[in-house]
C-alpha cells in the first residue's frame, strides 16, 4: 500500500511540476522498456540503472512502467511473432545470432528468446515515438487538465503526505 | 545547466544493489535448487529431488546434495541417489552463459534405493513422448505367460463357432455349390434337348408315309433325314460341352472340399492355441518365464539412450526449445551452436572416488570417471564416455562393480553403448510369471551390454546365482501339473538366465535362454503331455462337432451334383443316340432307283 501511494504521489508530482516535459518523456520512454521487456534480462537491468542514474524523471519512468506492463502482456503474441521471424524464419540471420551468442554477457539478454527479442526490438523501434508522444502528452496535460486536478482534494491529500520526500532523491535537477 | 548524471541517486542505486545481494544471499540457493528440480524432472520424465544446493561464489563452485533420481519405470524406487556433489566451474565461459565443469567430486552414491514416498508423475511432455516410444518398443514383444491351469474348458474355447475357418469356408462353399447347380440346370435347359428329339420324331413319322418309289420324294426324304441326323449330332456336341463344363465345376468343388479339410486342420491349431498349452521348447519356456524381466532391463537402457539422444543431438543446426516459464508468454528459445566454440554445457573430466552405499557402506574402493559429457557433442568431436570399476561393500559383503559406456553423437549416426557387470550382488526374490512359485536367490551376478547403433539394437542381459530355492507363493492347493513343476524346480539349485536382444527399434528380436527353461522343457511333456493330449482330443471332437455336419453337407452337395451331371448327360446322350439310330435306319431304308442304297 505504501509503495503504491508513493508511486501515485510521484506520478502526480511528475505530471504537475517536476522536470521538464523532455525529462518526463525520457523517463516515460525508459519506463516503458521495464513494462514491455520480460524482467529477468540484462537489458532491463541496464535500463533501470539508466532510469535511476540519468537526469530524467523517475516518476515518469514509474508511470511508463505502470502503463506498459499490461500492454506487454497483451502484445506478447506480437513480440513472439517478431522474434520467431528473426530467429527462426530468417535463416540468413543465423550467423548474426551465433556471433551475438558468443560474446560475453550478451547471452544474458535472452536475445535468443522469441518474446524477449521481439519485445526489445519493439521498444527500441518505438523509442522515438514514445519520447515524442510523452513530451506532447505532458505538455498538453499541464496546459489543460493539470490546473483543474490540482484543485481537487485527492491531489492535495497526496501532496501533503510526508512519504513524498523519499522521491526527492530522484527528482530531475 | 542541467547535468546528465544524477549523482545523488548513486546512493539509491547502491541500496538497490545491496538489496539484490541480500535477496541473492538469502534465496538464490533455494530458487536455483527448486528451478533445477523442476526443469530436470520435466526433462527426464521422472522426479528429481535435490536436498540442498549452495553456490560458492568465492570458489567458483557449486555444491549440492541429498540428490534423488526416481526410476521412471518404478515410482517407488530411486534409480540412484547421492549424498553430495561438488562441481568446480570455469568462470570465463559463465560470461557466455555456458557451464564448463573443471572438476567434480561425488560421495555417497547408492543405486536402486526404495523411496520413502512414491515419485510424482509428470504431465505429457518430451520425456513422456520418449516413454511412449519405449512403450511402443516393448509392446512389440509377444511374451505369453506360462500357464498350467486345467485345460478342460473346451466349450469356452470355442464359444463362437463363427470364428472357425471351416465354418466360414463351408458357408462360402454351400453358396458356390448352389450356384453350380443352378448353372448346370440353366445349361441343361439351354440344350433344348426335348425340342430336338420332338422334331426328330416328327421327321421320322412324316417320312414313314413317303413313297420311296417316287424319286423326288425319296431324294427330299434323304436330305431331311441327313439334316435331322446333323441336328442330333450338334445336340450331342452341346451335351458333351455341358458335361465338360460340369466336370470342371465338380473338380473345383472337390478342391473346395479339400480346402475345407485343410481349414479343419487350421481350426484344430487355432483351438489349441486358445487352450494356451505350454510349449515344450526350452527357449519358449525361458521367454515365458524371464522375457518380461529381460525386456524391462533393455527398455530402461533404451529409454536413457533416447534421453541422451534428445538432449545431446549431433550437428550444429539451431535448436529450438520452449522458453523459460514466467508470468509473461514463454516463447521459444533458440540455441545457435558455433563450430569452433565451447559447448553450452561441458564436463571435461570428472573423477569420482565414492562411497558406494553412503554411510552404511564400508571398505569402498570404487572410482568412476566421465569424459566430455556435453549437450553439443559435435563441438567436442569426441564420444562422451564414462566408466567405473572397483570393489564396494554393501551389507558386509563385497561386490565387484565394473561399468562403462560411450555415447558417440559426433556424427549424424549416433552410437550408444553401455556395459556393466556386478558380481556378488544381493538379488531380490522374484515370482515366476504364470506359475505360483517364487524364487529366493543367493547373491549372484548381473550383467548388461547394450548397444544402439543408429536404429540397430544389440544387447545381452545375464543373471546368475549359485543358489536358488523355490517356494509356492500361493495358499491354494497346487494342481497336479503344478506339483510336478514343483518337483522339477526342487532339482534346480542355481539360476542362469541369458537374454539377447537384436533387430531394430521398430522390429526388435528377443531370445531368452535359461537353465530353468531347459529343465522344465525336458519334463514338460511328462507334466502336461497326458492332459494336453486329452484336451486336444476333446478339442478336435468339439471342432468336428461344429464343422463336421457342414463338411458332410458340402460333400453331399457335391455328390448330388455329380450324380445329377452323370444322370442328365447319360440320359441325354442315350435319347439322342436312340433317335439318331432311328433316323439312320430310315435313311438306310431309302432306295433311289438307279442308285445303291443310301
Amino acid at each position: 500500500m505504501l509503495a503504491i501511494l508513493k508511486i501515485v504521489q510521484s506520478i502526480f508530482k511528475t505530471l504537475h511540476s517536476d522536470g521538464t516535459p523532455n525529462q518526463v518523456a525520457w523517463g516515460l520512454a525508459l519506463g516503458a522498456a521495464l513494462g514491455l521487456i520480460p524482467l529477468m534480462t540484462v537489458q532491463v537491468f541496464l535500463i533501470f540503472v539508466a532510469l535511476v542514474m540519468l537526469n530524467v524523471s523517475f516518476g515518469g519512468g514509474l508511470l511508463g512502467w505502470a502503463l506498459f506492463t499490461p500492454l506487454g502482456f497483451i502484445l506478447d503474441p506480437l513480440f513472439d511473432a517478431i522474434g520467431r521471424y528473426l530467429l527462426i524464419t530468417r535463416t540468413d540471420l543465423a550467423p548474426l545470432w551465433t556471433a551475438v551468442g558468443n560474446q560475453p554477457v550478451l547471452p544474458y539478454t535472452q536475445y535468443n528468446n522469441t518474446v524477449t527479442l521481439g519485445a526489445t526490438l519493439f521498444w527500441a523501434v518505438s523509442l522515438p515515438l514514445l519520447y515524442a508522444g510523452g513530451r506532447w502528452g505532458v505538455a498538453k496535460y499541464r496546459a489543460t487538465w493539470g490546473p483543474k486536478l490540482e484543485q481537487s482534494r485527492l491531489f492535495k491529500a497526496i501532496k501533503a503526505s510526508s512519504l513524498y520526500n523519499a522521491y526527492r532523491w530522484f527528482d530531475p535537477e | 545547466m542541467r547535468r546528465l548524471i544524477r549523482w545523488k541517486a548513486v546512493a539509491a542505486l547502491l541500496f538497490f544493489v545491496a538489496l539484490f545481494a541480500l535477496v541473492w544471499a538469502l534465496f538464490a540457493d533455494t530458487f536455483i535448487r527448486e528451478t533445477t528440480e523442476e526443469v530436470a524432472s520435466k526433462s527426464l520424465g521422472t522426479e528429481v529431488d535435490i536436498g540442498w544446493f549452495h553456490i560458492l561464489e568465492t570458489e567458483g563452485a557449486v555444491e549440492l546434495g541429498g540428490f534423488q533420481l526416481a526410476d521412471p519405470f518404478d515410482r517407488t524406487r530411486n534409480l540412484f541417489e547421492f549424498d553430495s556433489l561438488r562441481l568446480d566451474l570455469e568462470l570465463i565461459p559463465l560470461a557466455n552463459s555456458k557451464v564448463v565443469v573443471e572438476r567434480a567430486a561425488l560421495t555417497g552414491l547408492r543405486f536402486n534405493v526404495p523411496r520413502a514416498t512414491p515419485a510424482r508423475e509428470y504431465p505429457p511432455g518430451l520425456s513422456q513422448n520418449m516413454m511412449a516410444v519405449v512403450g511402443d518398443f516393448t509392446k512389440q514383444f509377444d511374451v505369453p505367460p506360462l500357464s498350467l491351469l486345467p485345460v478342460d474348458t473346451v466349450q469356452a474355447v470355442i464359444a463362437d463357432p463363427s470364428q472357425l475357418r471351416t465354418v466360414q469356408a463351408a458357408n462360402a462353399f454351400s453358396a458356390r455349390a448352389d450356384s453350380g447347380r443352378a448353372k448346370l440346370r440353366a445349361g441343361y435347359e439351354g440344350l433344348r434337348l426335348q425340342t430336338t428329339l420332338d422334331s426328330s420324331k416328327a421327321l421320322a413319322d412324316r417320312l414313314a408315309r413317303v413313297n420311296v418309289r417316287d424319286l423326288a420324294a425319296a431324294r427330299a426324304a434323304a436330305t431331311d433325314l441327313r439334316r435331322g441326323i446333323d441336328t442330333i449330332n450338334k445336340a450331342k456336341e452341346r451335351v458333351t460341352a455341358l458335361e465338360r463344363s460340369a466336370r470342371a465345376q465338380l473338380d473345383s468343388l472337390n478342391a473346395g472340399l479339400r480346402a475345407l479339410e485343410a481349414a479343419r486342420q487350421a481350426d484344430y491349431a487355432f483351438a489349441r492355441s486358445l487352450l494356451k498349452l505350454p510349449s515344450f521348447s526350452g527357449p519358449d519356456l525361458s521367454r515365458s518365464l524371464f522375457g518380461a524381466i529381460s525386456i524391462d532391463r533393455f527398455q530402461q537402457a533404451l529409454y536413457w539412450a533416447s534421453v541422451a539422444r534428445e538432449y545431446a543431438p549431433p550437428g550444429l543446426m539451431p535448436r529450438e526449445k520452449a522458453g523459460p516459464e514466467r508470468l509473461r508468454m514463454a516463447g521459444t528459445t533458440v540455441r545457435f551452436p558455433v563450430a569452433e566454440d565451447v559447448p553450452g554445457f561441458l564436463v571435461k573430466q570428472a573423477d569420482f572416488s565414492m562411497s558406494f552405499g553412503g554411510a552404511a557402506s564400508t571398505s569402498n574402493a570404487f572410482r568412476l570417471s566421465a569424459q566430455n559429457i556435453t549437450n553439443d557433442p559435435t563441438l567436442t568431436r569426441r564420444p562422451m564416455t564414462f566408466g567405473g570399476k572397483g570393489s564396494v561393500a554393501l551389507r558386509d559383503a563385497p561386490m565387484q562393480v565394473d561399468i562403462g559406456g560411450a555415447l558417440d553423437h559426433a556424427t549424424e549416426r549416433m552410437r550408444d553403448s553401455v556395459t556393466g557387470t556386478v558380481q556378488g550382488i544381493p538379488l531380490p526374490d522374484f515370482r515366476l510369471p504364470g506359475l505360483p512359485f517364487s524364487a529366493a536367490l543367493d547373491r549372484g551376478s548381473v550383467g548388461l551390454a547394450f548397444k544402439l547403433d543408429g536404429e540397430r539394437l544389440d544387447g545381452n542381459w545375464t543373471l546368475r546365482s549359485g543358489g536358488v530355492s523355490w517356494r509356492p507363493d500361493s495358499s491354494r492347493a497346487l494342481n497336479t501339473k503344478e506339483q510336478l513343476v514343483q518337483r522339477v524346480l526342487a532339482g534346480v539349485g542355481e539360476l542362469d538366465v541369458q537374454a539377447r536382444i537384436g533387430g531394430t527399434i521398430s522390429a526388435p528380436t528377443l531370445d531368452v535362454r535359461s537353465n530353468v527353461g531347459d529343465v522344465l522343457a525336458g519334463r514338460m511333456r511328462a507334466i502336461v503331455g497326458e492332459e494336453a493330449a486329452r484336451a486336444e482330443a476333446k478339442l478336435r471332437a468339439e471342432v468336428d462337432r461344429q464343422v463336421g455336419p457342414r463338411i458332410a453337407a458340402a460333400r453331399q452337395q457335391v455328390a448330388e451334383l455329380q450324380a445329377q451331371v452323370d444322370r442328365q448327360v447319360r440320359d441325354a446322350q442315350a435319347q439322342l443316340d436312340a433317335q439318331k439310330k432311328v433316323l439312320q435306319d430310315k435313311l438306310s431304308a431309302i432306295r433311289i432307283p438307279g442308285l445303291p442304297g443310301l
